[in-house]
């Protein structure tokens, strides 16, 4: 009977091995995504930067005007600004100019992919792997997003 | 050793029993009750027998019993080239009978009647009185009343969920709620404080004043638990024929009516999808939008409670719970739900609960003599809404 009692905690997968098999998970999807949408793409170590309609939409319609009227804040520093068309045709198509690296998903999955990240959102990529990840905050937007495009 | 066995497995009986709360014994009874309701043979079907245009792109949708055109009128609004909120008011139809044009569709109103609307703008402490025309005829004085000092704020915007637009002779209702308590999801005691009011106001209107007459209703107690889900603070209303302001909640399985003489009864409201109880929402990841948006969607959930004043029947959406994750690296949206319409009789038995099309819209359901009107947003656009007639045949 205690013999028993020890093993279930033991045969029981801590919360470290469930996040790490979701990490892996979330990179597979990742790779797989950049692949299938974006054959021509070679996917290389460094931060994406996503626009995604999920989550605070008012937040995202924020950033947008203000990446439009500061483009710089993030040319050059993301290996690419992953957008679908869906959420360009809610925002506006300037927003495929801000950056030479825009990547737009005409097929729209991209807003339905399992990332766990929401709205304006970063991927750090390291070695085809996801390693760190943010997504921008309703206090982030209101104190200015440009501290939010610094390096993760 | 088959004997410890035993007696430990008993132990474990023992104290998993006496875990189980009174709320989930309820809960249980509760299930019951439905599903002996269920089992009658006297379903009503719905039949969808036809599709009607309405030639604007509408929102806001709510359809009411009004006591004062003793019939059912639905409302929404839509906007003119320059910018204006149309507010149609259908008096038996889903034709305008009235079109008031308002500022914006976040403008606090009631409608009087067909002829009249009375418009708060900026003003806390006026409103103004528009005719079939939409012409001012008369700056209403407003009172919505004080507590130890502390404002109160007045909210019929028109969001169905929060509108009990229904009004009789002098009598309006709404909600006003204090000002202060904004951090009431995250505060037990700002909760306990803003729930321990009256959930709906009873105003006095003269033509002259509007004012603060009395309080009505009181919210469940699951309001007050240091646990409790944010999101059941949300509330449908619908007034029936005898003045009965009914409500229902986003997470409880339960109808609440509040009779003319402020007693309050409960009612059993169960969707036969609905397997377990809602997850508790953890208030720490109120701001993790993929939180939010997997627990909504693995959620089975109550919306839009309506009353059908033709046929003496309330309506309630259920929103059926589905899986987030696809497992295919895809995830779902929470607007994407299947859902079903449970239809219960004048005395709040559930009689039944049909399957619904997902193509057609949970959020906009309006009430015509014919049957239920159920928008189908993939054959609307700018110039038109389209809506599916259901009969709802008993």
């Amino acid at each position: 009977m205690v013999i028993v009692l020890w093993i279930i905690p033991v045969l029981s997968p801590d919360n470290h091995n469930e996040q790490d098999s979701v990490a892996q998970k979330r990179s597979a999807f990742f790779v797989s995504y950049m692949k299938e949408t974006f054959p021509d793409f070679k996917l290389t170590d460094g931060e994406y930067l996503f626009i995604l309609p999920s989550g605070c939409f008012k937040c995202t319609c924020t950033v947008h005007d203000f990446l439009l009227s500061h483009p710089e804040t993030i040319r050059g520093k993301y290996k690419a600004v992953l957008i679908s068309q869906a959420t360009v045709k809610k925002l506006s198509d300037k927003i495929l100019t801000i950056d030479k690296h825009v990547l737009c998903d005409t097929t729209n999955k991209l807003d339905r992919m399992s990332f766990g990240i929401s709205g304006v959102s970063v991927l750090k990529i390291k070695k085809q792997k996801i390693v760190a990840s943010k997504s921008i905050t309703i206090e982030e937007v209101k104190n200015g997003p440009e501290k939010f495009f610094k390096k993760l | 050793m088959k004997q410890i066995i035993l007696f430990f497995l008993l132990i474990i009986s023992i104290i998993r029993l006496s875990a189980q709360s009174e709320e989930w014994l309820a809960y249980s009874h509760l299930q019951n009750d439905v599903n002996r309701a269920l089992s009658k043979s006297d379903y009503p079907k719905a039949v969808p027998i036809d599709t009607l245009y309405i030639p604007h792109n509408i929102g806001y949708e709510f359809s009411f019993y009004s006591a004062v055109e003793k019939t059912q009128v639905n409302s929404y609004f839509s906007k003119d080239y320059a910018g204006h909120a149309i507010l149609h008011y259908c008096v038996n139809s889903l034709y305008p009978t009235t079109s008031f044009v308002l500022d914006n569709t976040f403008s606090n109103y009631f409608v009087v009647n067909r002829n009249k609307i009375i418009v708060k703008y900026v003003n806390d402490d006026q409103m103004y009185a528009l005719d079939s025309l939409s012409k001012v005829t008369k700056i209403i004085e407003m009172n919505i009343g004080t507590e130890n000092e502390e404002p109160f704020m007045l909210m019929t915007r028109p969001f169905a969920y929060y509108v009990p637009v229904t009004q009789d002779s002098g009598l309006l209702y709404a909600r006003r709620i204090l000002t202060s308590l904004n951090d009431y999801k995250m505060n037990p005691e700002h909760r306990l404080r803003k729930f321990s009011k009256p959930m709906i106001t009873e105003f006095t209107f003269n033509n002259e004043s509007l004012a603060f007459h009395r309080g009505i209703g009181h919210y469940p107690t699951s309001h007050f638990s240091k646990d409790s889900i944010y999101k059941q603070y949300w509330f449908w209303t619908a007034m029936n024929k005898d003045l009965d302001i009914v409500t229902a909640y986003f997470f409880l399985d339960s109808l609440y009516v509040i009779h003319r003489d402020n007693t309050q009864s409960r009612y059993p409201l169960k969707s036969k999808y609905q397997h377990h109880e809602n997850e508790i929402l953890d208030l720490n990841e109120l701001n993790n939008y993929n939180y939010l948006e997997e627990k909504s969607c693995e959620s089975t959930s109550y919306m839009y409670l309506r009353y059908d004043a033709y046929r003496d029947l309330y309506y309630v959406a259920v929103s059926k719970a589905m899986p987030y994750e696809n497992g295919d690296g895809t995830h779902n949206f929470a607007t994407e739900k299947p859902w079903s319409l449970i239809i219960l009789d004048s005395e709040f038995h559930q009689k039944a609960e049909i399957d619904m099309p997902t193509h057609l819209s949970k959020h906009e359901l309006l009430i015509i003599p014919e049957g239920l009107a159920v928008k189908d947003p993939t054959h609307c656009d700018n110039q038109k809404s389209c809506f599916i007639i259901y009969n709802i045949a008993l």
